[in-house]
């Protein structure tokens, strides 16, 4: 790495200015990827929201009227929508704060940590299909292991994918099983907060909830805004779990928005209609995101932005 | 040129045109799997040993078979032939068979079972009707009972012409709620399309004749009565309520003698066979005399509108249906009067009642979806109406007055 | 680091941890004795604990079901393929945005953000008409190429760390003559070292278990992964549970073996503090 002189020494700068193309050799590879994969596809889907499109046969340009039908006179939409928020609602909280205990006490020095870690990631390395599959035989009302451990315990048996106020809570439920991958992101950010910090704060007299506080909490924040901001994305493209483990229902109470717009576009083969209600969806996060973002420069802080304030 | 390039040219042309003509790829896609997708496989590979140079694919997406078909469809790239049930959803992209059905054509179609092949026919917008499948294997509703369970208990079998009175009273007599023994397994999250069957027997329907409607219908009193008996008999204790947070999985509880009875199409025959359960077969119980009408679950083929070879994908769908494959299917019933004959299907007890239950489906009954183009959204409000009558287990009445209400509304849209 | 837990804390924190793993890894066993158990033994009430008859043949059974062999050979083109692609694509475009300040940039990387938010729903048709004109439908390019344009949520992660490594070290560099190339390529990828494991984990994974992209973009059964095998054990009328039980186990194998040997390099606490240099 080490080279002799014989480049000069370029202008020391907070900033890269090699060159006008450089940067955009480096973006580069997305940028293609996007168009070609992502916003060809996404400019053909708000086209077809303008029309009476079927899956097979003629379509026909109707302007904004998918649009104002979903808006107005949808009532499954804005079911769907309620039944959205609510599950991110509990979500969202519930895998962050699961996620940053796990990773914190998994932070501590510790005999077996490297068990501890791989015990608490390995559910995330299922696969979808199978996932739902042992869950549902788990939480099986008349047969499965839970209530049986329960009716142990002398509790009565929950009904906990069959009964309308219990599918939505099981969903939360299981997807905290899978929080590993949100775990391991906040244990990395935590693994790189220096040890010297909080030494030091002991030293200053400052106890364990003041170094979360003041130590571990602002350090960890760029990493807790992309947990937070992947975490609401998931929360309203939910999918799997509710297309697989509940079906949306019972009596839909499981039937996300993500799934009507899945049933518009399969099972009623309205592409059109689908088309429509997902530019909404995306809307509707991008609004969600950008207001994390603004608000997020009052807590998130960037090492990068202290210069030269070393422990 | 030189003469002696010519037969070499000559040859790598042949060559050429054999290895396109090895090429000939037809692709069928089913929505089977396990045993009844390697009786699939084998009756393409029947077929590729009768046409030299053609290739069957069969692909097989379980349940993703919808979504996949969807995307075919959407994108322009549909397998050749396919299994089809829904024909009026998917009719814009399917071939009409009449031009080939015109004439001698290899069929003999008076041999084909009474009432499969209007379930493939739909009315066009001017009015006229096409045939857009050609039916290869079908299953009516049947009652299975354990009869293990009916000596253990001292209970009579169950016999032709019974009444949902005699099927309580067995199911009361069965039921040990406690060691969750129960007589009669209630399905909790049916499918609308196979209920309909109960409706028809009671004499109501989910939907209008003409289509237009399903209030009258959907909450007329006889469609009340049926729910009501089975909310009763979960009530009651003789029945369990499975598929409501449930695996519902009927067939293991039949094969570990905690089910008496359960209705069915054939699929579970062949799981109950090889877990060697002692089973009978008998025809669906009737509401206090009234005439049973069973719907029939048919696996036809059709074919794309946009397959590039048409004729090599009826030639495959005649195939199907020609007595040679239909006996090949073991786990449904021959769509041909004369195979099922052949078979001896009509005297043997496991069958002859899925046989008899088929007169019934005949007449002026069709199910919904054929009624009405857009009844799949309504069909959504049905089923999520039918979760809610078991979950609540009261006020029937009033929760299907309010879902054909939506239900209307849906089918405007 | 010294200082001395009282009794009573690591106790509780002890308890907490037996307690939560256990909570972790019960499916697991219960998804085990699921596969070994015979059919009528799932339905015993109150269950039982362990099989009395342990039948180990339903793991070859559930693999002999359907070609496997062929399944796991396409699962491992794709997720090895995609990953290599991933881990080169996102790294580099993550450097360009963390890194440079170019006309653009902020646009770019909302852009990038709005990018993860698109459903998947709705891009997936007009994917498929472009797959099928590229003449890719029913290989497995579709799963493949995509990956080595780098993906969003991969950019964000990878981008989020490069933020937080000192921009002396770049400097340092620059005055020691490297180009910005050699700068990302010889300082920054080993010092991402833990976070390019990561993402190498996560698209592992995530090729792995993917349904909804082989069931759409393959046809023929030679084409297809194991994920769509392991769905066909499920259908319309009946799932047979047994046999998705073995297969789920028989899957979780090798993520799992590559997570036990990749998390030393995730979490080795001297790779984690070689970023603050």
């Amino acid at each position: 790495m080490k080279r002799p002189v014989a480049a000069p020494a370029r202008r020391f700068s907070s900033r890269f200015h090699a060159g006008a193309v450089a940067p955009y050799l480096f973006v580069a590879p997305w940028v293609i990827g996007f168009l070609a994969f992502t916003l060809g596809p996404l400019l053909f889907s708000l086209y077809i929201s303008f029309f009476d499109w079927p899956l097979v046969g003629e379509p026909q340009f109707i302007g904004l009227q998918n649009y104002t039908t979903i808006i107005t006179d949808d009532a499954d939409f804005v079911r769907s929508l309620k039944v959205t928020l609510t599950f991110a609602a509990m979500f969202v909280p519930a895998n962050l704060i699961v996620a940053l205990l796990l990773a914190m006490l998994l932070n501590q020095p510790m005999f077996a940590s490297g068990f501890f870690r791989a015990a608490f990631y390995v559910p995330s390395i299922i696969s979808g299909v199978a996932l739902v599959t042992i869950w549902s035989w788990l939480l099986s009302h008349e047969y499965g292991v839970i209530n049986y451990m329960l009716s142990l315990l002398g509790i009565g048996q929950i009904n906990w994918l069959g009964s309308p106020n219990w599918a939505p809570v099981s969903i939360v439920l299981v997807s905290l099983w899978s929080v590993g991958a949100t775990m391991l992101i906040f244990l990395a950010g935590l693994k790189s907060i220096s040890k010297e910090l909080y030494e030091a704060a002991s030293l200053s007299g400052v106890g364990k909830i003041g170094q979360f506080f003041l130590i571990t909490l602002p350090l960890l924040s760029p990493v807790l805004l992309f947990n937070l901001v992947t975490t609401v994305i998931a929360a309203f493209q939910q999918l799997t779990l509710a297309l697989l483990l509940t079906k949306g229902g019972p009596v839909k109470s499981t039937y996300m928005l993500a799934m009507y717009i899945y049933d518009n576009a399969f099972k009623y083969q309205d592409m059109g209609y689908a088309a429509a209600m997902s530019w909404l969806m995306l809307l509707l996060i991008i609004a969600l995101t950008v207001a994390i973002f603004k608000f997020s420069s009052m807590w998130v802080f960037y090492e990068t932005e202290v210069k030269g304030e070393k422990p | 040129m030189k003469p002696i390039f010519r037969p070499v040219i000559m040859a790598a042309g042949l060559a050429f045109a054999a290895a396109s003509a090895q090429a000939e790829v037809l692709r069928f896609a089913t929505w089977d799997s396990n045993e009844s997708l390697e009786i699939q496989k084998a009756i393409a590979a029947k077929f590729e040993a009768a046409h030299p140079g053609v290739t069957v694919q069969v692909e097989a997406y379980g349940d993703g078979y919808d979504t996949k078909l969807a995307a075919g469809f959407g994108a322009g790239d549909a397998p050749d032939v396919m299994y089809m049930w829904n024909f009026p959803a998917y009719a814009p992209s399917l071939l009409p068979l009449d031009g080939y059905l015109a004439g001698e054509n290899g069929l003999d179609m008076a041999d084909f079972a009474a009432g499969l092949l209007p379930y493939a026919r739909v009315t066009n917008e001017d009015g006229t009707a096409s045939t857009l499948g050609i039916p290869a294997g079908y299953t009516t509703f049947v009652t299975y009972y354990n009869k293990d369970m009916f000596d253990k208990a001292g209970v009579p079998y169950p016999v032709e012409g019974w009444t949902w009175a005699d099927m309580r009273a067995a199911a009361v007599k069965l039921a040990k709620p406690d060691e969750k023994v129960y007589g009669y397994g209630v399905d909790g999250n049916p499918d609308p399309y196979d209920f309909e069957t109960y409706l028809w027997s009671n004499g109501s329907s989910w939907i209008s004749a003409d289509g237009k409607t399903t209030t009258g219908y959907l909450n007329a009193p006889e469609t009340t009565e049926v729910f009501q008996q089975f909310v009763d008999m979960v009530k009651g204790g003789e029945a369990v309520l499975f598929g409501v947070g449930d695996n519902g999985s009927y067939r293991e509880l039949f094969n570990a003698d905690k089910l008496g009875m359960v209705i069915s199409g054939t699929w579970p025959m062949p799981d109950f066979e090889a877990a060697g359960k002692n089973f009978g077969v008998v025809g669906l119980p009737s509401f206090g005399g009234k005439p049973v009408h069973s719907n029939v679950g048919i696996s036809s083929l059709s074919i794309a509108k946009d397959s590039k070879q048409p004729d090599l994908a009826w030639e495959f769908v005649k195939f199907y249906a020609s007595p040679e494959a239909v006996a090949m299917r073991k786990n449904d019933i021959p769509v041909l009067n004369s195979v099922a004959k052949a078979q001896g299907m009509d005297t043997n007890p496991k069958f002859a009642p899925f046989l008899a239950m088929l007169p019934g489906a005949d007449g002026n009954l069709s199910p919904a979806f054929l009624r009405n183009a857009n009844w799949g959204r309504a069909q959504e409000v049905v089923a999520e109406a039918i979760q809610q009558i078991y979950i609540d287990q009261d006020g029937i009445q009033a929760i299907l007055d309010d879902a054909a209400a939506r239900a209307d509304k849906a089918l405007t849209k | 680091m010294k200082e001395r837990r009282s009794i009573p804390g690591s106790v509780a924190k002890w308890g907490a941890l037996v307690a939560v793993t256990l909570m972790f890894l019960f499916p697991f066993y219960w998804t085990l004795v699921t596969a070994i158990k015979a059919k009528p033994e799932l339905l015993t009430w109150p269950p039982t604990w362990w099989p009395a008859d342990a039948q180990w043949d339903n793991f070859a059974a559930a693999w002999a079901a359907q070609p496997f062999g062929t399944y796991l050979k396409n699962s491992a083109i794709v997720t090895v393929l995609s990953t290599i692609g991933q881990l080169l694509s996102s790294s580099l475009v993550a450097f360009g945005f963390a890194r440079f300040d170019f006309p653009g940039r902020n646009f770019l990387f909302m852009v990038l953000l709005a990018a993860m938010m698109v459903p998947w729903d709705v891009t997936m048709i007009p994917l498929y008409m472009e797959f099928n004109w590229l003449g890719w439908i029913n290989t497995l390019k579709p799963l493949i190429v995509p990956a080595w344009f780098g993906a969003p949520f991969f950019i964000f992660l990878l981008r989020q760390f490069i933020m937080s490594i000192p921009r002396e070290l770049d400097e340092a560099a620059k005055m020691d003559g490297a180009s910005v190339f050699q700068i990302y390529w010889k300082i920054h990828l080993p010092l991402m070292l833990p976070a390019l494991v990561l993402v190498g984990t996560f698209q592992f994974l995530a090729a792995w278990n993917d349904y909804l992209g082989p069931l759409i973009f393959l046809n023929d059964e030679s084409m297809y992964t194991l994920t769509l095998g392991l769905a066909r054990f499920k259908t319309l009328h009946d799932t047979n549970l047994t046999a998705l039980a073995a297969m789920t186990i028989i899957l979780c194998l090798p993520p799992l073996v590559l997570f036990l040997t990749a998390q030393r390099y995730i979490m080795d606490s001297s790779l984690s503090s070689g970023i603050k240099g």
